[in-house]
């Protein structure tokens, strides 16, 4: 009469060790992890991989129906010069402001991080740009850039120079543009020189001094520049980033006008899509777009992980 | 490279309303070494900041030779900087590091771009002085194998070297150091600190050299300026500040081991340990409470017969060529009484040598100090009271 307890205490004894049996730490992580991982499959990666599928169909906008069509799109593409023009365009736009946002930053950031008192003043004042609504400021852009009532032509005139009206000249379009953008990005990236500048140590600054390094372009050469190199690479990439998706000034100011002098990428995947309603076509033109930025972020990924291995 | 004399006339500093510098004077003699004591937060980096030029002084004068150089920029005042991170350019090589100060003084900002050497034959022969220069100086500082490595591949050590490297090769009149060797290992730090103060005979540069470490000032200086909230309270040579302090704090701050410190009661000249006589006359101190303070090494072991104190052994530690014992003072009033016996003198002693034996010991009167209430130091002669003195003082009444 042993055998009926025995067997009631196994049970229990499975049972208690099924209760306290503990979840295992990669469920738990799995767990945690999935509103998040759900999320970013819902928002990034899903419609990605719909408009790679679009881009293979001749699907229009608000249409019922679509056929794939293989890569007719792509082929479209490359035979129509209104894409290699805003490629062109989207191209010089980031020549003109990158550079002038990365270099001009520095040197503001260079010059702030001595000020003592004044930092956080002009720290506030070059990021409000940033922090503006874009579109807002290019209505009061287009006015300051006018050539007919614009205080720059007003200013120009007065110096005996040509009175330039920016946005209706085919060639000062994109400068026009790019003065904006500009204007945009370099308080965006002064604050991340300024981020960078705590790298480089106090007495690192009073040693050069010592040793002679006092002018603005020695320090810059000696000191600044190498020291800040991994931070201006970063604020280089970012800002390409930021220059290939400019859409809001020209889509107020120029709508890709004068005769397509400021047609950019992201402008035109907005037209060709929205407006000429060819979602396949759009969706190949966005695929291409979705290459060339993933191409500067994974620059930007495989720099800084070369960076943090050494 | 001759040293140079300083002069602080009456310099004063302070950090909005925080006061770091309260009147600052001082001179330093050419060519001699002088160490800024003291602990964190006495002022003595902020002194060496206004040496170098890198903050300015509120009120006061400061002479390098003869010159004013308050107004000077840091690298027109003729001094070199040592710092405690060493302050290297990580991305020179140790040689680049080195030639730096050089190319600043020798070469125009139009000469320094690159290409130069191309085009300019005078450009071409500057630089080649200069890398003999660095060549020179390398070889001096042991660095003549490492002149192609950038900082991260130095040891802590070699970086130390190039900082010295490099504040050498300009030929300064005055070397600062601010605490350079207190990123090193205890090893390391005395073979830099014999280093360092062969580099200051050699040079015959005046050294100023900031530390909060008294056995790296003991060791190394000339002279040792004690400071402490913002004053150099003592500036004398090391034998003085460690025997003759003026202040019961520079007497703890000097010393290895703790000085000895006796809350005491003088009447009519007398020394009282709370109630108990302790047998020692102090002529010249005026009345009321004060401190003696002795030295571990001013109390002697002696027969139980002729002991001063009788104090129970508490710690006993061997340090080498030194035995430090730790004795329970409650009877005197205080925590601890530490004496210090050199080896021999320790296998010697009959008793008091374990824990829980009792130590008879003797006090050097003429090592004894005697500090006031305020921690100032008292100038008296301490003597012995016979026993019939001693008897005598027991009357009266308290």
């Amino acid at each position: 009469m042993t055998s009926l307890p025995d067997a009631a205490m196994g049970r229990t004894v499975r049972a208690a060790r099924r209760a306290r049996r503990p979840v295992s730490y990669a469920g738990f992580a799995y767990a945690f992890s999935a509103p998040a991982f759900l999320l970013l499959l819902a928002t990034v990666v899903v419609p990605v991989l719909m408009v790679g599928w679009v881009s293979l169909t001749d699907y229009r906008l608000g249409g019922l129906s679509m056929d794939v069509i293989g890569l007719g799109n792509y082929a479209r593409l490359l035979n129509d010069p209104f894409f290699w023009g805003a490629l062109k365009n989207s191209a010089v736009y980031t020549a003109l402001v990158v550079p002038a946002s990365v270099f001009g930053a520095l040197l503001l950031a260079t010059l702030l991080n001595s000020r003592r008192r004044s930092r956080r003043f002009y720290e506030i004042i070059y990021f409000l740009p940033v922090a503006s609504t874009l579109t807002a400021m290019s209505i009061v852009w287009s006015y300051l850039l006018n050539g007919d009532i614009g205080p720059l032509a007003d200013l120009m005139g007065a110096l005996g120079l040509p009175r330039l009206n920016f946005f209706a000249d085919g060639d000062l379009a994109l400068i026009g543009l790019a003065i904006i953008g500009i204007w945009r990005l370099i308080g965006f990236n002064l604050i991340l020189f300024l981020a960078g500048f705590t790298v480089i140590p106090k007495e690192l600054d009073e040693a050069a001094s010592l040793d002679g390094i006092d002018g603005l372009w020695d320090r810059m050469r000696y000191v600044i520049w190498p020291l800040l190199a991994p931070t201006t690479l970063v604020v280089l990439i970012l800002s390409c980033i930021q220059a290939f998706q400019v859409f809001d000034t020209v889509a107020v100011l120029t709508n890709g006008g004068p005769y397509g002098a400021t047609e950019m990428l992201l402008y035109k995947i907005n037209t060709d899509t929205f407006e000429g309603l060819k979602a396949g076509y759009g969706s190949a033109l966005t695929v291409v777009y979705l290459v060339l930025i993933g191409l500067f972020s994974a620059a930007q990924v495989i720099y800084s992980n070369r960076r943090t291995k050494h | 490279m001759a040293g140079q004399t300083l002069t602080f006339q009456h310099l004063e500093k302070s950090f909005g309303s925080t006061p770091v510098l309260r009147g600052i004077n001082l001179d330093v003699r050419p060519g001699e070494f002088l160490t800024l004591l003291g602990p964190s937060g006495c002022g003595k980096s902020t002194l060496l900041r206004l040496i170098a030029g890198f903050d300015g002084a509120d009120s006061g004068k400061l002479l390098i030779g003869d010159s004013e150089v308050s107004g000077l920029a840091p690298k027109d005042r003729d001094v070199a900087m040592v710092f405690q991170s060493y302050a290297l350019y990580p991305h020179m090589t140790v040689r680049q590091n080195i030639s730096v100060p050089l190319e600043m003084s020798r070469l125009s900002l139009a000469q320094r771009q690159p290409g130069t050497g191309w085009l300019s034959r005078k450009v071409r022969e500057t630089r080649r002085e200069i890398a003999k220069e660095v060549d020179r100086v390398a070889e001096q500082t042991g660095l003549g194998a490492l002149l192609d490595r950038k900082p991260s591949q130095l040891s802590g050590g070699q970086r130390q070297r190039v900082a010295v490297a490099r504040a050498m090769v300009r030929q300064p009149s005055v070397f600062l150091m601010d605490e350079p060797l207190s990123n090193l290992d205890a090893k390391l730090r005395i073979q830099m600190r014999e280093e360092i103060a062969d580099l200051h005979r050699r040079t015959g540069i005046t050294f100023i050299y900031v530390t909060h470490d008294q056995t790296e000032a003991m060791a190394m200086s000339d002279r040792i300026a004690v400071m402490e909230g913002g004053e150099v309270c003592q500036c004398a040579a090391p034998h003085e500040i460690y025997n003759r302090p003026e202040r019961l704090s520079v007497a703890r701050f000097v010393g290895s081991v703790a000085i000895n410190e006796i809350p005491v009661e003088l009447r009519d000249g007398a020394l009282f340990a709370g109630e108990t006589p302790l047998g020692i006359a102090a002529q010249g101190a005026g009345d009321g409470p004060a401190t003696l303070a002795l030295r571990p090494e001013a109390l002697r072991p002696v027969s139980s017969a002729q002991a001063a104190m009788r104090l129970p052994v508490v710690q006993v530690e061997f340090t080498g060529s030194e035995v430090m014992i730790r004795c329970d003072g409650r009877s005197l009033g205080t925590d601890w009484i530490r004496v210090q016996l050199r080896g021999d003198e320790f296998a010697a002693l009959t008793k008091g040598g374990r824990v829980g034996e009792v130590l008879s010991l003797s006090l050097q009167l003429d090592r004894a100090m005697l500090f006031d209430g305020e921690g100032q130091r008292v100038a008296c002669a301490m003597t012995a009271t016979t026993a019939a003195e001693r008897r005598a003082s027991d009357d009266i009444p308290a």
